[in-house]
């Protein structure tokens, strides 16, 4: 029996079809995701029909579901947060305050930092949600 | 003179650093970017207190700490919430919805009454805080 020898050109040809798949995840990747910063713990906002759009530069505080507060990389405790949004809403008025909760958040919890917002004259807020 | 005789043999180009390059990337957007479609929910917060239409009537929805749902204090299915909000509502448009969760009460279970409620009355919802202690 004789066996044909493998040619060389055919190994980098059938390469090829591996990098065109490579080459259209890493498009989908590229135009559908939005690359964020890692966020200072983990929190899985609840899920909710609504489809309102949002602010695109919101002052966001983040509500881990023990409790904690966050904004940007910092963890901050309550005071802190009156603070910053007593100060926001003296210097930049029309800023929005968007809360991201943890879905597993008592409304314990929701009802102080309302008080706090009332507390610092907001009028409303935005709780982030995940679309269904 | 001597000239050079054009070889007919293409020089093939590597192309794994290609692919080494494109993996790197693949694998960085993958970690990196986040598919998540977010939206928002608006609430909003009353500065004084409000004064009652006297032609406003109201109904109570509580939520308890495990999600269950008592409408005017009926327990209901949250499948029937809408068409009860809709009764009201014809009845008379300025009907008010206060929505009383527990302390204990998760997020995401008043969300999931404010999904049925915000679609057919945005303005006629209003929170009301449990602050007996029962509900601690």
């Amino acid at each position: 029996m004789i066996l044909e020898e493998s040619k060389k050109p055919q190994e980098t040809e059938n390469i090829l079809p591996l990098i065109n798949v490579v080459f259209l995840l890493l498009i989908f990747f590229v135009l559908s995701g939005v690359v964020t910063r890692p966020e200072l713990f983990e929190v899985s906002p609840p899920v909710s029909i609504s489809d309102q759009e949002l602010d695109q530069e919101p002052i966001q505080i983040l509500l881990s579901k023990d409790g904690k507060l966050a904004h940007g990389e910092e963890s901050i405790t309550t005071q802190q947060f009156q603070r910053l949004i007593s100060h926001a809403k003296q210097n930049y008025s029309n800023t929005l305050l968007q809360i991201k909760a943890d879905q597993g958040v008592e409304m314990q919890k929701i009802f102080e930092i309302m008080e706090i917002i009332k507390a610092a004259r907001y009028e409303n807020f935005q709780l982030l949600t995940l679309k269904k | 003179m001597q000239i050079s005789t054009v070889h007919n043999k293409r020089t093939l180009i590597s192309l794994t650093p290609l692919i080494d390059v494109v993996f790197i990337l693949l694998v960085f957007f993958m970690l990196a970017t986040n598919l998540s479609r977010y939206a928002s929910v608006s609430l909003n917060v009353v500065q004084d207190e409000e004064v009652m239409d006297l032609e406003q009537t109201s109904s109570i929805i509580e939520i308890s700490s495990k999600g269950k749902i008592h409408f005017d204090q009926n327990e209901v299915e949250i499948s029937k919430l809408k068409e009860l909000i809709q009764k009201k509502l014809q009845k008379n448009s300025k009907h008010i919805f206060f929505i009383k969760p527990t302390e204990q009460t998760t997020i995401q279970n008043t969300i999931l009454v404010l999904d049925e409620l915000v679609p057919i009355a945005p303005n006629n919802i209003s929170f009301l805080r449990d602050l007996s202690e029962d509900s601690k």
